[in-house]
């Protein structure tokens, strides 16, 4: 049993590799974060592109028109929920994928469409590619595989946690120095857990 | 050199164990958000402050003082004479409605269950926050993440050192970085 646990742990580590350090970097990005206020926009392009809103559509019908004449890459119809005016009572729409954020404003007085796309850094890419779950809709098939990927590493992730406390258990359960770590770390998140509630 | 690496690995892996098992269990919710049911637990409340207060900060350090409200002051809307904000620390958010004319403040408190604490926990980034707590949680997506670059590292290193399964390990490692690595050119090229 304790043969086939750690060959089952091993593989499945070695299978999860590349998406494993990308959750470490998505956590280091995370914590070197600056607060919202003081975070700077990345840079954008703008771009603007003919359009006629057909006439007597809804704001959602509109909006998977806007995407469907855009071909962004990457990028899902929105949602109804995320489909808004701006103050000048024009429909923003913001495309998020893992490779930024691309904002289309449909001026409809001026059949155009103002197209807005921000550069990402190779971190905050990585941040955003850990976070493509299979629930995120996206038509490309490129995202929709990096989403089995990300789904099969969300369960290795647990099953390599649990596997890896029970290999301690089942090989050294007396080495010492792990069991203080062990306790030290679950006391850490029980009594934060405890303290937050 | 090995021994102290399988140590390395097993000390950071059993320090981690809880926050990587939350990490993982709040994954599993956000990506099938459908199988869990995260509605909060809602209470209203009523407290009475001085009347003609202009400083939402003041208001919320008020009703922290009275232990009505605990976490990070967010989302401040004026509509003069009256004010509202949220008090919010992870899986649990407080909406206060104060009216200066008055001096009441209706609390309303909107506290997560299990599901919905882990999903707020994971989602603690950086450690600029005004509540404390929220930034020791902060220190830990650090910590553990740093742990999880190690272990994924000092675990290629100890399988490498077991001859035995090298061949293995080799053909599941060049199959997990082919498939990961192009998915994430073509994504980033796209």
């Amino acid at each position: 049993m304790y043969s086939l646990f750690r060959k089952v742990h091993m593989y499945v580590g070695l299978l999860n590799l590349s998406i494993l350090l990308i959750f470490g970097v998505a956590g280091l990005q995370a914590t070197f974060e600056p607060a919202p206020e003081q975070r700077k926009r990345p840079d954008a392009d703008v771009e603007f592109r003919d359009f006629t809103v057909p006439a007597g559509l809804d704001d959602k019908a509109a909006a998977d028109q806007v995407h469907a004449f855009l071909h962004l890459p990457l990028a899902a119809p929105l949602p109804k929920y995320a489909i808004r005016r701006d103050a000048n009572n024009d429909l923003a729409l913001n495309f998020y994928t893992a490779n930024g954020v691309r904002r289309a404003v449909v001026l409809e007085k001026e059949h155009r469409i103002r197209l807005e796309t921000e550069h990402t850094t190779l971190a905050s890419y990585l941040n955003g590619l850990h976070a493509t779950t299979i629930n995120s809709g996206s038509p490309d098939w490129r995202v929709r595989w990096w989403t089995y990927y990300n789904e099969f590493s969300i369960w290795s992730l647990i099953g390599m946690s649990i596997s890896g406390v029970y290999l301690w258990l089942a090989s050294r359960p007396r080495y010492s120095p792990a069991r203080w770590t062990f306790v030290f770390g679950c006391g850490a998140f029980i009594f934060l857990y405890a303290l937050t509630r | 050199m090995y021994k102290w690496l399988r140590n390395t690995h097993l000390l950071l892996g059993l320090f981690s164990f809880l926050f990587l098992l939350m990490y993982g269990v709040s994954s599993v919710q956000m990506a099938h958000n459908t199988w869990f049911d995260l509605k909060p637990a809602v209470a209203e409340s009523q407290t009475t402050l001085a009347a003609g207060l202009d400083n939402p900060r003041v208001i919320a350090r008020q009703l922290m003082d009275r232990g009505e409200v605990r976490g990070e002051l967010q989302q401040i809307r004026t509509n003069r004479p009256n004010y509202s904000f949220r008090v919010v620390r992870p899986g649990t958010v407080h909406e206060v409605d104060y009216s200066a004319q008055t001096g009441a403040a209706k609390i309303r408190t909107s506290v997560a269950g299990l599901m919905g604490m882990l999903n707020r926990i994971h989602h603690v980034n950086g450690v600029w926050h005004e509540y404390t707590l929220t930034n020791v949680w902060g220190v830990f997506v650090g910590i553990i993440s740093m742990m999880l670059v190690i272990m994924s590292l000092t675990g290629i290193y100890l399988w490498f050192k077991i001859h035995t399964e090298r061949v293995i390990g080799v053909i599941l490692l060049a199959l997990s970085l082919g498939y990961s690595l192009t998915l994430i050119v073509l994504i980033r090229t796209a």
